[in-house]
């Protein structure tokens, strides 16, 4: 407890020392504005764009607009990988049948096949939409194969002698077995669709928190590149831990067994 | 008064014969894993074992000498590479709820509490949830577990888990219970204590156990009939009644008796590596 403590206190005093020192080379005029803007005038930009919208749009409405399509991208993605893990962690057949895709398609850089996507489906939520599902796909299906894997033989052994059959063995012993695994695939696709974000807003996009940064970049405003930055990590971080909330919820006995 | 007790004959080996009374019959069982191809060798060969109703079963063997495999056969979760395993006089139909398993490690599900556990058998034959609750709590009553009821198996110590297993196993209302050195990880005070409750279980519910172990009191203590397993391929070397064991006797009973010492011996060495010398 005392512990954890002294890490969050390192932790801030870590971060306010990287803000000071923020404040200190800008004040200073030590680098171009440019590269550089100062905190206070990040804070405008972000107060500016929080009051008057950026380019036509409420901030808010960006940011809806990035976490409609992560979160339906999301729905998805759980909705498809999950039972799909299940079954190809218990069946070698299904395994092998659908391995050479996945494994195929995982390391591809998304902007590869942004525009085949685009083309199918075109400019509109849709194609972003799937790049996103792509993208968390892959690693929340490759950690619920794992975690099916990784059920011991004699829990499967002690469910069917207490009458589960085959199909209650997947929803009352499998699942829940692989829940762990589950959760950290989660996190680790969420990582990988919100890295994807900001491609897929870079296409044919005029809203979203990414195409916002994007656009400022185009004409420099790196105050806005800044405010925006500073705002999607902070998402980011938030998104974490309300899973991580629900990991301790749900999976209180992981790693106790 | 004792002695007169106590037959004479208890090293005549058992006869292996067919019953109408049999809860698991083994014909000429054998198993090889990989299946018959040359290169795999028996881990059991040609096993004949027949289990009465109520009887109380103890296995004993050093490792590796197939008692583990013995008891998949007759859970199911294994099928004899060559002869028959026969339950009540039917074929056997698999791993199902009649045939309850008991693990050295108490396999509690980790994501339900000890209730829930307990309960898992009752759900899984449809029983509504107020029936579930009323059978568990009073399964859980029989083992000492009340207070535990809505902890998570990671909060137990390794007596009280075993005490869950034994609740979950024992919930389904199982005819055979199967228990595979169910109380081998513990420490001695645990161990007997839960040795304590088995007994009386078992003299309770009249449920036919059979019950791996390496440890020769344990098996004396609690086997109404004791076999002891030789390796390479499994067999079985010694199978005789336990007159010790007395169901209205307490533990002291065996413990104290004249042949206490002299059984305890014998099953010792039969035990040993047969290639190797031993000196007291």
């Amino acid at each position: 407890m005392l512990k954890k403590f002294y890490s969050t206190a390192l932790s801030a005093i870590s971060v306010l020392f990287v803000l000071l020192l923020w404040w200190l080379i800008t004040s200073r005029h030590w680098v171009n504005p440019l590269f550089v803007p100062s905190p206070s005038k990040v804070w405008a930009a972000f107060i500016q764009i929080f009051q008057d919208g950026y380019k036509g749009s409420t901030l808010l409405h960006h940011l809806l607009a990035s976490l409609f399509r992560l979160g339906s991208a999301f729905a998805l993605a759980l909705a498809t990988a999950i039972p799909l893990g299940l079954i190809s962690g218990s069946s070698f057949v299904v395994r092998s049948l659908l391995d050479p895709f996945i494994e195929f398609y995982r390391p591809l850089p998304p902007l590869a096949y942004y525009t085949i996507l685009v083309l199918w489906l075109g400019i509109g939520d849709s194609s972003k939409i799937f790049l996103l599902y792509l993208a968390a796909f892959a690693p929340l299906y490759i950690a619920v194969v794992a975690g099916v894997r990784r059920v011991p033989l004699d829990r499967i052994h002690a469910a069917r002698s207490l009458g589960a059959n085959r199909r209650k063995l997947f929803a009352h012993i499998l699942l829940p077995s692989a829940l762990p695994e589950i959760f950290t695939g989660i996190r680790t696709a969420i990582g990988v669709s919100y890295t994807t974000l900001v491609a897929a807003e870079m296409v044919a996009a005029i809203s979203g928190i990414g195409w916002m940064v994007l656009d400022a970049s185009k004409f420099l405003r790196s105050d806005i590149i800044f405010a925006g930055i500073i705002l999607m990590g902070l998402i980011a971080i938030a998104i974490d831990s309300f899973i991580r909330w629900l990991e301790r919820r749900w999976v209180p006995w992981s790693g106790k067994e | 008064m004792i002695e007169a007790a106590i037959d004479d004959e208890i090293w005549k080996p058992r006869e292996q014969s067919e019953s109408a009374k049999d809860a698991v019959a083994l014909n000429s069982v054998s198993l090889r894993y990989g299946g018959k191809a040359a290169g795999n060798t028996d881990v059991l060969g040609a096993v004949q074992l027949h289990i009465q109703e109520g009887e109380f079963v103890c296995i004993l063997g050093p490792s590796g000498c197939g008692k583990t495999s013995l008891l998949k056969l007759v859970a199911g979760y294994e099928k004899p590479t060559e002869g028959e395993v026969r339950l009540y006089n039917q074929p056997h139909p698999g791993p199902n709820p009649k045939v309850g398993v008991v693990f050295q490690h108490a396999n509690l599900f980790p994501w339900l509490s000890v209730n829930r556990n307990v309960q898992f058998g009752l759900k899984m034959l449809g029983l509504k949830r107020s029936e579930r609750n009323r059978i568990a709590i009073e399964t859980l009553g029989q083992v000492g577990l009340d207070s535990a009821a809505s902890l998570l198996p990671h909060q137990l110590s390794g007596g009280m888990k075993q005490r869950a297993a034994i609740a979950r196993a024992l919930a389904a209302n199982p005819a055979l219970l199967l228990m595979d050195e169910p109380f081998a990880a513990l420490d001695a005070i645990t161990r007997e204590s839960l040795q304590y409750l088995l007994r009386k279980l078992w003299i309770e519910t009249g449920k036919t156990i059979v019950f791996i172990t390496h440890d020769v009191e344990e098996a004396l203590l609690l086997g109404s009939r004791l076999i002891v397993m030789k390796g390479g391929p499994g067999r079985i070397e010694i199978d005789m009644p336990n007159s010790l064991n007395r169901a209205s006797e307490p533990f002291a009973f065996a413990r104290q008796h004249l042949r206490y010492g002299e059984t305890r011996e014998q099953l010792l060495k039969a035990l040993r590596p047969s290639d190797q010398s031993w000196q007291d």
